[in-house]
Protein backbone atom coordinates (compact mmCIF):
# COMPACT_ATOMS: atom_id res chain seq x y z
CA UNK A 1 0.00 0.00 0.00
CA UNK A 2 3.16 2.33 0.65
CA UNK A 3 3.85 3.49 -3.10
CA UNK A 4 4.14 7.38 -2.32
CA UNK A 5 7.02 9.38 -2.81
CA UNK A 6 5.31 12.08 -4.63
CA UNK A 7 2.38 12.99 -6.88
CA UNK A 8 2.22 13.85 -10.42
CA UNK A 9 1.64 17.24 -11.20
CA UNK A 10 -1.83 16.08 -12.50
CA UNK A 11 -2.66 14.95 -9.76
CA UNK A 12 -1.80 17.90 -7.27
CA UNK A 13 -3.69 19.99 -9.35
CA UNK A 14 -6.95 17.97 -8.52
CA UNK A 15 -6.14 17.86 -4.35
CA UNK A 16 -5.34 21.31 -4.90
CA UNK A 17 -8.71 22.78 -7.04
CA UNK A 18 -10.61 20.58 -4.93
CA UNK A 19 -8.81 22.28 -1.59
CA UNK A 20 -9.85 25.51 -2.56
CA UNK A 21 -13.67 24.47 -3.44
CA UNK A 22 -13.67 23.06 -0.50
CA UNK A 23 -14.27 19.57 -0.60
CA UNK A 24 -11.16 17.04 -0.28
CA UNK A 25 -10.53 13.62 -1.94
CA UNK A 26 -12.53 11.69 0.76
CA UNK A 27 -15.14 14.67 0.92
CA UNK A 28 -13.62 16.29 3.60
CA UNK A 29 -13.77 19.97 4.24
CA UNK A 30 -10.93 21.95 4.85
CA UNK A 31 -11.17 21.95 8.88
CA UNK A 32 -12.42 18.93 8.96
CA UNK A 33 -10.98 15.88 11.45
CA UNK A 34 -10.45 12.26 10.42
CA UNK A 35 -11.92 9.83 12.92
CA UNK A 36 -9.67 8.31 15.24
CA UNK A 37 -9.36 5.93 18.31
CA UNK A 38 -7.59 6.14 21.73
CA UNK A 39 -6.45 3.61 23.71
CA UNK A 40 -4.65 3.51 26.86
CA UNK A 41 -3.25 1.53 29.43
CA UNK A 42 -2.05 -1.00 27.31
CA UNK A 43 1.70 -1.82 27.88
CA UNK A 44 1.34 -2.74 31.32
CA UNK A 45 5.52 -2.88 31.35
CA UNK A 46 5.16 1.07 31.27
CA UNK A 47 4.11 3.70 34.20
CA UNK A 48 1.27 4.60 31.38
CA UNK A 49 0.86 4.20 27.79
CA UNK A 50 -1.66 5.10 25.05
CA UNK A 51 -2.20 3.91 21.25
CA UNK A 52 -3.91 6.17 18.59
CA UNK A 53 -5.57 4.46 15.49
CA UNK A 54 -6.25 7.46 12.77
CA UNK A 55 -7.08 6.02 9.57
CA UNK A 56 -3.57 4.18 8.54
CA UNK A 57 -1.93 6.56 10.94
CA UNK A 58 -0.80 4.36 14.42
CA UNK A 59 1.15 5.73 17.13
CA UNK A 60 2.15 4.07 20.25
CA UNK A 61 2.95 6.36 23.13
CA UNK A 62 4.80 4.40 26.59
CA UNK A 63 5.79 6.01 29.44
CA UNK A 64 8.03 5.39 31.55
CA UNK A 65 9.00 6.87 35.57
CA UNK A 66 12.40 6.93 36.28
CA UNK A 67 14.73 8.11 39.66
CA UNK A 68 16.87 10.95 38.48
CA UNK A 69 18.62 14.43 38.69
CA UNK A 70 16.85 17.45 38.43
CA UNK A 71 18.37 19.92 35.95
CA UNK A 72 20.55 22.48 37.81
CA UNK A 73 18.66 25.39 36.13
CA UNK A 74 15.32 24.26 37.99
CA UNK A 75 16.21 22.28 41.29
CA UNK A 76 12.34 22.13 42.41
CA UNK A 77 11.41 20.51 38.85
CA UNK A 78 11.36 16.76 38.00
CA UNK A 79 12.96 16.17 33.89
CA UNK A 80 10.64 14.86 30.83
CA UNK A 81 12.44 13.62 28.07
CA UNK A 82 10.71 12.64 24.67
CA UNK A 83 12.17 10.60 21.73
CA UNK A 84 10.47 9.84 18.72
CA UNK A 85 10.62 6.54 16.17
CA UNK A 86 9.20 6.80 12.84
CA UNK A 87 9.95 2.92 11.99
CA UNK A 88 11.02 2.32 8.57
CA UNK A 89 8.08 -0.01 7.94
CA UNK A 90 5.48 2.75 7.89
CA UNK A 91 6.74 4.96 5.25
CA UNK A 92 9.63 4.38 1.85
CA UNK A 93 10.82 7.69 3.29
CA UNK A 94 11.89 6.26 6.91
CA UNK A 95 13.96 4.05 5.37
CA UNK A 96 17.44 3.26 6.40
CA UNK A 97 18.30 7.29 7.87
CA UNK A 98 15.49 9.07 5.91
CA UNK A 99 13.71 9.49 9.05
CA UNK A 100 16.43 10.69 11.41
CA UNK A 101 15.40 14.11 10.42
CA UNK A 102 12.00 13.75 11.10
CA UNK A 103 12.49 11.78 14.74
CA UNK A 104 14.12 14.49 15.74
CA UNK A 105 11.59 17.31 14.59
CA UNK A 106 9.04 15.71 16.38
CA UNK A 107 11.01 14.98 19.35
CA UNK A 108 11.90 17.98 20.13
CA UNK A 109 8.85 20.16 19.24
CA UNK A 110 6.99 17.18 21.57
CA UNK A 111 9.86 17.87 24.06
CA UNK A 112 9.18 21.59 23.65
CA UNK A 113 5.20 21.00 24.38
CA UNK A 114 5.89 19.19 27.72
CA UNK A 115 8.54 21.28 29.22
CA UNK A 116 6.68 24.92 28.51
CA UNK A 117 5.55 26.40 31.52
CA UNK A 118 1.82 25.81 32.31
CA UNK A 119 1.91 22.00 30.60
CA UNK A 120 3.05 19.25 32.53
CA UNK A 121 3.42 20.04 36.41
CA UNK A 122 7.02 19.23 36.35
CA UNK A 123 7.14 20.52 40.26
CA UNK A 124 4.47 17.96 41.56
CA UNK A 125 7.70 15.45 40.26
CA UNK A 126 10.17 16.87 42.83
CA UNK A 127 10.99 14.42 45.54
CA UNK A 128 14.55 16.55 47.11
CA UNK A 129 14.99 19.47 45.77
CA UNK A 130 18.31 19.53 43.80
CA UNK A 131 19.44 16.40 44.12
CA UNK A 132 16.43 13.79 43.15
CA UNK A 133 13.17 13.95 40.97
CA UNK A 134 11.64 11.99 38.61
CA UNK A 135 12.67 11.59 35.46
CA UNK A 136 9.84 10.67 32.86
CA UNK A 137 10.76 9.08 29.42
CA UNK A 138 8.20 9.20 26.85
CA UNK A 139 8.89 7.09 23.95
CA UNK A 140 6.82 7.38 20.87
CA UNK A 141 6.46 4.55 17.87
CA UNK A 142 5.00 5.21 14.65
CA UNK A 143 3.25 2.43 13.24
CA UNK A 144 2.08 3.26 10.33
CA UNK A 145 1.57 6.95 9.19
CA UNK A 146 -1.26 8.57 6.83
CA UNK A 147 0.11 12.24 7.37
CA UNK A 148 -0.86 14.55 10.52
CA UNK A 149 2.36 13.19 13.02
CA UNK A 150 2.78 16.37 14.63
CA UNK A 151 -1.06 16.34 16.22
CA UNK A 152 -1.52 12.96 16.45
CA UNK A 153 1.70 12.72 18.73
CA UNK A 154 0.80 15.41 20.91
CA UNK A 155 -3.15 13.85 21.64
CA UNK A 156 -1.33 10.58 21.94
CA UNK A 157 1.09 12.22 24.33
CA UNK A 158 -1.38 13.79 26.48
CA UNK A 159 -3.48 10.67 26.48
CA UNK A 160 -0.72 8.05 27.83
CA UNK A 161 0.40 11.38 30.54
CA UNK A 162 -3.07 11.35 31.75
CA UNK A 163 -3.42 7.90 32.44
CA UNK A 164 0.36 7.67 34.08
CA UNK A 165 0.51 6.92 37.40
CA UNK A 166 3.79 6.93 39.60
CA UNK A 167 4.41 4.93 42.44
CA UNK A 168 4.29 7.07 46.31
CA UNK A 169 7.37 7.95 47.53
CA UNK A 170 8.11 8.52 51.10
CA UNK A 171 11.20 10.50 51.49
CA UNK A 172 12.83 9.68 55.06
CA UNK A 173 15.97 12.46 56.04
CA UNK A 174 18.57 10.79 58.08
CA UNK A 175 21.51 12.57 59.68
CA UNK A 176 24.53 14.19 58.05
CA UNK A 177 22.16 15.31 55.18
CA UNK A 178 21.29 12.10 53.85
CA UNK A 179 17.84 10.90 52.49
CA UNK A 180 16.30 7.53 52.19
CA UNK A 181 13.34 6.92 49.80
CA UNK A 182 10.99 4.45 50.40
CA UNK A 183 8.93 3.62 47.24
CA UNK A 184 5.70 1.97 47.83
CA UNK A 185 5.31 -1.81 47.05
CA UNK A 186 1.08 -1.60 46.66
CA UNK A 187 0.46 -0.74 43.16
CA UNK A 188 -2.58 1.07 44.30
CA UNK A 189 -0.44 3.12 45.69
CA UNK A 190 0.22 5.68 43.11
CA UNK A 191 -0.02 9.28 41.89
CA UNK A 192 -1.47 10.32 38.58
CA UNK A 193 0.31 12.42 36.73
CA UNK A 194 -1.23 16.14 36.48
CA UNK A 195 -1.96 16.55 32.72
CA UNK A 196 -4.65 19.04 32.34
CA UNK A 197 -2.19 21.82 31.01
CA UNK A 198 -0.66 19.58 28.24
CA UNK A 199 -1.09 21.18 24.92
CA UNK A 200 -2.60 19.61 21.41
CA UNK A 201 -0.82 20.65 18.30
CA UNK A 202 -3.20 21.49 15.63
CA UNK A 203 -1.24 21.75 11.98
CA UNK A 204 -1.79 23.81 9.16
CA UNK A 205 -0.73 22.89 5.77
CA UNK A 206 -1.25 25.14 2.89
CA UNK A 207 -2.04 23.76 -0.60
CA UNK A 208 -3.00 26.17 -3.02
CA UNK A 209 -4.08 29.62 -1.17
CA UNK A 210 -5.93 27.48 1.71
CA UNK A 211 -4.41 25.67 4.63
CA UNK A 212 -6.41 22.39 5.78
CA UNK A 213 -6.11 20.39 8.97
CA UNK A 214 -5.15 17.11 9.34
CA UNK A 215 -3.49 16.24 6.13
CA UNK A 216 -3.40 12.99 4.51
CA UNK A 217 -0.32 11.94 3.00
CA UNK A 218 -1.11 12.78 -0.06
CA UNK A 219 -2.10 15.85 1.18
CA UNK A 220 0.98 16.39 3.06
CA UNK A 221 2.88 15.92 -0.41
CA UNK A 222 1.02 19.37 -2.50
CA UNK A 223 1.95 21.25 0.87
CA UNK A 224 3.81 24.45 0.29
CA UNK A 225 3.79 25.16 3.78
CA UNK A 226 3.30 23.82 7.35
CA UNK A 227 2.87 25.44 10.47
CA UNK A 228 1.96 23.72 14.07
CA UNK A 229 0.23 25.53 17.08
CA UNK A 230 0.02 24.05 20.39
CA UNK A 231 -2.76 25.34 22.68
CA UNK A 232 -3.79 23.98 25.80
CA UNK A 233 -6.96 23.43 27.60
CA UNK A 234 -7.58 27.16 28.76
CA UNK A 235 -6.66 28.55 25.51
CA UNK A 236 -3.53 29.30 25.78
CA UNK A 237 -0.81 29.00 23.16
CA UNK A 238 2.28 27.37 24.71
CA UNK A 239 4.47 26.54 20.99
CA UNK A 240 4.42 27.09 17.48
CA UNK A 241 6.36 25.51 14.93
CA UNK A 242 6.92 26.35 11.37
CA UNK A 243 8.51 23.69 8.83
CA UNK A 244 8.82 23.56 5.48
CA UNK A 245 8.27 26.23 3.12
CA UNK A 246 6.67 30.27 3.96
CA UNK A 247 3.68 31.38 4.92
CA UNK A 248 1.90 35.23 5.62
CA UNK A 249 1.19 37.16 8.66
CA UNK A 250 -3.06 37.37 7.76
CA UNK A 251 -2.96 33.45 7.24
CA UNK A 252 -0.86 33.06 10.50
CA UNK A 253 -3.52 35.00 12.39
CA UNK A 254 -6.66 33.04 10.57
CA UNK A 255 -4.64 29.72 12.06
CA UNK A 256 -4.53 31.09 15.22
CA UNK A 257 -8.30 31.45 15.55
CA UNK A 258 -9.61 27.96 13.98
CA UNK A 259 -6.04 26.34 15.98
CA UNK A 260 -8.02 27.29 19.53
CA UNK A 261 -11.32 26.49 18.32
CA UNK A 262 -9.93 22.80 17.09
CA UNK A 263 -7.53 22.62 20.24
CA UNK A 264 -10.41 22.90 22.61
CA UNK A 265 -12.67 20.59 20.63
CA UNK A 266 -9.90 17.75 20.45
CA UNK A 267 -9.07 18.25 24.08
CA UNK A 268 -12.82 18.30 25.00
CA UNK A 269 -13.42 15.00 23.36
CA UNK A 270 -10.14 13.37 24.33
CA UNK A 271 -11.46 14.05 27.76
CA UNK A 272 -14.40 12.56 27.41
CA UNK A 273 -13.23 9.24 25.53
CA UNK A 274 -10.83 8.78 28.28
CA UNK A 275 -13.50 9.09 30.90
CA UNK A 276 -15.65 6.41 29.50
CA UNK A 277 -12.70 4.29 28.91
CA UNK A 278 -11.99 4.17 32.80
CA UNK A 279 -15.29 3.63 33.45
CA UNK A 280 -15.94 0.99 31.08
CA UNK A 281 -13.27 -1.75 33.62
CA UNK A 282 -12.16 -3.43 30.07
CA UNK A 283 -9.83 -6.33 31.06
CA UNK A 284 -5.92 -4.82 29.89
CA UNK A 285 -3.73 -6.82 27.69
CA UNK A 286 -0.14 -7.04 27.61
CA UNK B 1 -17.55 18.91 11.16
CA UNK B 2 -16.86 17.86 14.66
CA UNK B 3 -14.00 15.91 15.96
CA UNK B 4 -14.94 12.24 16.76
CA UNK B 5 -12.68 10.38 18.96
CA UNK B 6 -13.65 6.78 19.65
CA UNK B 7 -12.31 4.45 22.64
CA UNK B 8 -12.22 0.76 20.85
CA UNK B 9 -14.49 -0.49 24.11
CA UNK B 10 -17.28 1.93 22.00
CA UNK B 11 -16.18 1.14 18.33
CA UNK B 12 -19.33 -0.48 16.95
CA UNK B 13 -19.59 -3.71 16.83
CA UNK B 14 -18.75 -5.50 13.24
CA UNK B 15 -20.76 -8.31 11.47
CA UNK B 16 -18.87 -10.44 10.86
CA UNK B 17 -19.57 -13.19 7.85
CA UNK B 18 -18.83 -17.30 8.31
CA UNK B 19 -16.62 -18.56 5.97
CA UNK B 20 -17.97 -21.51 2.85
CA UNK B 21 -18.74 -24.90 4.72
CA UNK B 22 -15.98 -27.14 4.58
CA UNK B 23 -12.89 -25.12 4.07
CA UNK B 24 -10.02 -24.96 6.19
CA UNK B 25 -8.47 -21.80 7.42
CA UNK B 26 -5.07 -21.99 8.46
CA UNK B 27 -2.13 -19.81 10.11
CA UNK B 28 1.54 -19.99 9.19
CA UNK B 29 2.44 -22.94 11.29
CA UNK B 30 -0.12 -24.88 11.54
CA UNK B 31 -0.37 -28.61 10.44
CA UNK B 32 -2.19 -29.56 7.39
CA UNK B 33 -2.00 -32.83 7.74
CA UNK B 34 0.13 -35.36 9.17
CA UNK B 35 -1.06 -37.82 6.23
CA UNK B 36 1.99 -39.39 3.88
CA UNK B 37 1.39 -39.26 0.22
CA UNK B 38 0.24 -35.65 -0.53
CA UNK B 39 2.65 -32.89 -2.68
CA UNK B 40 3.06 -29.61 -1.35
CA UNK B 41 2.54 -26.56 -3.60
CA UNK B 42 2.33 -23.08 -2.35
CA UNK B 43 2.49 -21.59 1.05
CA UNK B 44 3.43 -24.75 2.36
CA UNK B 45 6.11 -27.24 3.99
CA UNK B 46 7.13 -30.11 5.19
CA UNK B 47 9.46 -31.61 8.22
CA UNK B 48 11.46 -34.15 8.95
CA UNK B 49 8.52 -36.52 9.32
CA UNK B 50 6.89 -35.80 5.99
CA UNK B 51 3.68 -34.25 8.01
CA UNK B 52 2.92 -30.87 5.69
CA UNK B 53 2.41 -27.36 7.80
CA UNK B 54 1.21 -24.09 6.19
CA UNK B 55 3.76 -21.24 6.29
CA UNK B 56 1.26 -18.52 5.22
CA UNK B 57 -1.82 -17.31 6.77
CA UNK B 58 -5.20 -18.41 4.32
CA UNK B 59 -7.34 -20.94 2.70
CA UNK B 60 -6.39 -24.69 2.63
CA UNK B 61 -6.77 -25.60 -1.29
CA UNK B 62 -6.49 -29.80 -2.63
CA UNK B 63 -6.57 -30.47 -6.12
CA UNK B 64 -6.34 -34.36 -5.99
CA UNK B 65 -2.95 -35.05 -4.38
CA UNK B 66 -1.84 -31.33 -4.41
CA UNK B 67 -2.00 -29.48 -1.03
CA UNK B 68 -1.65 -25.92 -1.36
CA UNK B 69 -2.12 -22.55 0.77
CA UNK B 70 -3.78 -19.38 -0.61
CA UNK B 71 -2.92 -16.63 1.64
CA UNK B 72 -5.45 -13.86 2.33
CA UNK B 73 -2.76 -11.29 1.76
CA UNK B 74 -0.41 -11.29 -1.15
CA UNK B 75 1.59 -9.09 -3.06
CA UNK B 76 0.73 -8.64 -6.50
CA UNK B 77 1.96 -11.50 -8.77
CA UNK B 78 -0.03 -10.99 -12.17
CA UNK B 79 -1.14 -12.71 -15.18
CA UNK B 80 -1.19 -12.14 -18.68
CA UNK B 81 -3.67 -9.88 -19.96
CA UNK B 82 -4.34 -8.27 -16.58
CA UNK B 83 -4.73 -4.68 -16.75
CA UNK B 84 -2.88 -2.33 -13.94
CA UNK B 85 -2.24 0.91 -12.65
CA UNK B 86 0.92 2.29 -12.14
CA UNK B 87 3.38 4.86 -10.99
CA UNK B 88 6.37 5.61 -13.02
CA UNK B 89 9.42 5.93 -10.68
CA UNK B 90 12.08 5.67 -13.33
CA UNK B 91 13.34 6.53 -16.70
CA UNK B 92 15.67 4.55 -17.96
CA UNK B 93 16.82 3.79 -21.77
CA UNK B 94 14.35 2.88 -23.67
CA UNK B 95 11.94 1.77 -21.10
CA UNK B 96 10.16 3.17 -18.09
CA UNK B 97 9.84 1.21 -14.73
CA UNK B 98 6.59 1.18 -13.56
CA UNK B 99 5.90 0.62 -9.77
CA UNK B 100 2.65 -1.55 -9.43
CA UNK B 101 2.64 -2.76 -6.07
CA UNK B 102 4.42 -6.15 -6.91
CA UNK B 103 7.20 -7.86 -5.46
CA UNK B 104 9.26 -5.63 -7.93
CA UNK B 105 9.00 -2.91 -10.50
CA UNK B 106 7.64 -3.37 -13.64
CA UNK B 107 8.88 -2.76 -17.13
CA UNK B 108 7.41 -0.84 -19.82
CA UNK B 109 9.41 -0.89 -22.92
CA UNK B 110 9.29 1.82 -25.46
CA UNK B 111 8.31 -0.29 -28.54
CA UNK B 112 5.24 -1.65 -26.26
CA UNK B 113 3.69 1.86 -26.05
CA UNK B 114 1.37 2.04 -28.86
CA UNK B 115 1.68 5.66 -29.94
CA UNK B 116 -0.88 7.00 -32.33
CA UNK B 117 -0.34 6.51 -35.79
CA UNK B 118 0.78 3.76 -37.38
CA UNK B 119 2.94 1.12 -35.57
CA UNK B 120 6.55 1.89 -36.62
CA UNK B 121 10.06 0.82 -34.88
CA UNK B 122 11.41 2.94 -32.57
CA UNK B 123 14.44 5.33 -33.35
CA UNK B 124 16.52 6.94 -31.81
CA UNK B 125 14.52 10.10 -31.66
CA UNK B 126 12.11 8.12 -30.09
CA UNK B 127 14.52 7.20 -27.44
CA UNK B 128 14.74 10.64 -26.93
CA UNK B 129 11.40 11.80 -26.55
CA UNK B 130 10.70 9.59 -23.91
CA UNK B 131 9.96 12.36 -21.50
CA UNK B 132 6.82 13.66 -23.14
CA UNK B 133 4.93 10.32 -23.22
CA UNK B 134 5.62 9.70 -19.67
CA UNK B 135 7.85 11.48 -16.88
CA UNK B 136 8.58 10.39 -12.99
CA UNK B 137 5.26 10.16 -10.71
CA UNK B 138 3.01 9.60 -13.65
CA UNK B 139 -0.05 7.75 -13.07
CA UNK B 140 -0.75 5.16 -16.01
CA UNK B 141 -2.91 2.65 -16.85
CA UNK B 142 -1.59 -0.62 -18.93
CA UNK B 143 -1.60 -4.56 -19.28
CA UNK B 144 0.27 -7.48 -18.57
CA UNK B 145 2.18 -8.04 -21.57
CA UNK B 146 4.43 -11.06 -20.32
CA UNK B 147 7.35 -11.73 -17.48
CA UNK B 148 10.78 -11.63 -17.80
CA UNK B 149 13.26 -14.49 -16.26
CA UNK B 150 13.02 -13.15 -12.80
CA UNK B 151 9.20 -13.12 -12.82
CA UNK B 152 8.85 -9.12 -12.72
CA UNK B 153 6.10 -7.99 -15.29
CA UNK B 154 6.32 -6.94 -18.42
CA UNK B 155 3.98 -4.43 -19.40
CA UNK B 156 2.54 -2.96 -22.89
CA UNK B 157 -0.02 0.22 -23.22
CA UNK B 158 -2.68 -0.46 -25.88
CA UNK B 159 -5.13 1.96 -27.11
CA UNK B 160 -7.66 3.70 -24.44
CA UNK B 161 -4.86 3.20 -22.16
CA UNK B 162 -1.83 5.79 -21.10
CA UNK B 163 -1.20 8.23 -18.69
CA UNK B 164 -4.16 8.93 -16.16
CA UNK B 165 -5.02 12.68 -15.32
CA UNK B 166 -7.92 14.77 -13.54
CA UNK B 167 -8.40 12.16 -11.04
CA UNK B 168 -7.19 10.27 -7.72
CA UNK B 169 -5.27 7.48 -6.81
CA UNK B 170 -6.85 5.31 -4.32
CA UNK B 171 -5.01 1.62 -3.43
CA UNK B 172 -6.59 -1.46 -2.00
CA UNK B 173 -5.10 -4.97 -1.29
CA UNK B 174 -4.90 -7.22 -4.47
CA UNK B 175 -6.57 -10.35 -3.01
CA UNK B 176 -9.92 -8.28 -3.37
CA UNK B 177 -9.94 -7.64 -7.17
CA UNK B 178 -11.30 -10.43 -8.86
CA UNK B 179 -10.68 -10.82 -12.96
CA UNK B 180 -14.02 -9.96 -15.04
CA UNK B 181 -14.56 -8.84 -19.03
CA UNK B 182 -13.54 -5.28 -18.26
CA UNK B 183 -11.94 -2.89 -15.97
CA UNK B 184 -13.65 0.15 -17.05
CA UNK B 185 -16.45 0.89 -15.45
CA UNK B 186 -18.73 4.03 -14.73
CA UNK B 187 -20.64 4.24 -11.07
CA UNK B 188 -23.71 6.20 -10.82
CA UNK B 189 -23.12 6.92 -14.76
CA UNK B 190 -21.00 10.61 -13.32
CA UNK B 191 -17.47 8.61 -11.59
CA UNK B 192 -15.32 6.60 -13.82
CA UNK B 193 -12.89 4.01 -12.30
CA UNK B 194 -10.65 1.84 -13.42
CA UNK B 195 -9.97 -1.36 -10.74
CA UNK B 196 -6.53 -2.60 -11.80
CA UNK B 197 -6.29 -6.29 -10.61
CA UNK B 198 -3.03 -5.05 -8.83
CA UNK B 199 -5.68 -3.35 -6.31
CA UNK B 200 -4.54 -0.15 -7.62
CA UNK B 201 -7.42 1.97 -8.81
CA UNK B 202 -8.38 5.39 -10.74
CA UNK B 203 -11.09 7.28 -9.93
CA UNK B 204 -12.27 10.28 -12.31
CA UNK B 205 -15.27 12.47 -13.36
CA UNK B 206 -16.86 10.77 -16.66
CA UNK B 207 -17.00 12.97 -19.75
CA UNK B 208 -20.19 13.93 -21.32
CA UNK B 209 -19.74 12.64 -24.85
CA UNK B 210 -19.37 16.44 -26.50
CA UNK B 211 -16.14 16.24 -24.13
CA UNK B 212 -14.69 12.81 -24.93
CA UNK B 213 -15.12 14.45 -28.74
CA UNK B 214 -13.12 17.25 -27.97
CA UNK B 215 -10.46 15.63 -26.13
CA UNK B 216 -10.52 12.84 -29.20
CA UNK B 217 -9.51 15.90 -31.67
CA UNK B 218 -7.38 17.69 -29.66
CA UNK B 219 -5.60 15.13 -28.27
CA UNK B 220 -1.97 15.92 -26.95
CA UNK B 221 -3.24 19.57 -26.79
CA UNK B 222 -6.30 18.85 -24.82
CA UNK B 223 -6.76 20.40 -21.47
CA UNK B 224 -9.22 19.19 -19.28
CA UNK B 225 -11.93 21.44 -18.07
CA UNK B 226 -11.67 22.11 -14.03
CA UNK B 227 -13.46 19.27 -11.93
CA UNK B 228 -17.20 20.82 -10.96
CA UNK B 229 -17.99 20.73 -6.34
CA UNK B 230 -21.04 17.90 -7.75
CA UNK B 231 -18.14 15.76 -9.37
CA UNK B 232 -15.94 16.14 -6.35
CA UNK B 233 -18.69 15.11 -4.18
CA UNK B 234 -19.78 12.33 -6.33
CA UNK B 235 -16.05 10.91 -6.70
CA UNK B 236 -15.33 11.22 -2.64
CA UNK B 237 -18.28 9.07 -2.26
CA UNK B 238 -17.00 6.48 -4.68
CA UNK B 239 -13.80 6.61 -3.00
CA UNK B 240 -15.09 6.06 0.44
CA UNK B 241 -17.15 3.28 -0.51
CA UNK B 242 -14.25 1.71 -2.08
CA UNK B 243 -12.28 2.18 1.29
CA UNK B 244 -15.43 0.79 2.90
CA UNK B 245 -15.36 -1.99 1.11
CA UNK B 246 -11.74 -2.70 1.50
CA UNK B 247 -11.30 -1.89 5.49
CA UNK B 248 -14.25 -4.73 6.15
CA UNK B 249 -12.03 -7.30 3.39
CA UNK B 250 -15.36 -7.87 0.71
CA UNK B 251 -14.92 -7.67 -3.05
CA UNK B 252 -14.07 -4.55 -4.98
CA UNK B 253 -16.03 -4.81 -8.06
CA UNK B 254 -18.67 -2.45 -9.55
CA UNK B 255 -21.82 -4.17 -8.10
CA UNK B 256 -20.39 -3.97 -4.78
CA UNK B 257 -19.29 -0.87 -5.40
CA UNK B 258 -22.37 0.04 -6.82
CA UNK B 259 -24.27 -1.57 -4.00
CA UNK B 260 -22.69 0.31 -1.28
CA UNK B 261 -22.81 3.83 -3.22
CA UNK B 262 -26.74 3.39 -3.32
CA UNK B 263 -26.51 2.99 0.62
CA UNK B 264 -24.56 5.90 1.10
CA UNK B 265 -26.54 8.25 -0.43
CA UNK B 266 -28.64 9.13 2.59
CA UNK B 267 -25.17 10.27 4.45
CA UNK B 268 -23.05 13.43 3.47
CA UNK B 269 -19.60 12.13 1.20
CA UNK B 270 -17.39 13.47 4.45
CA UNK B 271 -19.37 10.85 6.96
CA UNK B 272 -18.69 7.79 4.92
CA UNK B 273 -15.57 7.66 7.22
CA UNK B 274 -17.31 7.04 10.04
CA UNK B 275 -16.75 3.52 11.59
CA UNK B 276 -20.59 3.20 12.38
CA UNK B 277 -21.46 4.45 8.78
CA UNK B 278 -18.91 2.11 7.46
CA UNK B 279 -20.63 -0.26 9.07
CA UNK B 280 -24.23 0.44 7.63
CA UNK B 281 -23.03 0.92 4.14
CA UNK B 282 -20.87 -2.37 3.70
CA UNK B 283 -23.78 -4.51 5.48
CA UNK B 284 -25.04 -7.36 2.61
Amino acid sequence: KKMLKSLSPSEIKFVEEGVAQNIRVDGRGRLDYRPFSLETGIVTQANGSCRLVLEDTDILVGIKAELGEPDAAAPDCGTVFVSVECCPSASPEFEGRGAEDLNVELAKFTERLLRASGSLDLKSLCLIPGRQCWALYVDVMVLDSAGNLFDTISIAVRAALATTSIPKVNVIEKPGNQYELELSDDPEDSLKVDAVGVPVAVTFSKIGAFDVIDATLEEELCLSCRTTFAVSQNGSFSSTQKGYGSTDVKSLKDQVKIARRVALQIIERMDAALHTEESSNRPKIG
Amino acid sequence: MEVKIYSPAALPEKHTRQPPAGSQIVLPGELITSEPGYMRGHGTYQNEEGHLFSCVAGVVERVNKLVSVRPVRARYVGDVGDVVVGRITELQQSKWKVDIAGRQDAILQLGAVNLPGAARRRTIEDQLQMRSLFVENDVIVAEVQSFFQDGSVALQVGRDMGKLENGIFVSVPSSLIKRSKTHFHTIAGAVDIIIGMNGCIWLSASLSDEEKEVKAIQGKNYVAKPVPREDREKIARVRNCVAALAERNLPIHPDTITECYRASLKYDPKHLITPEVIEVITKP
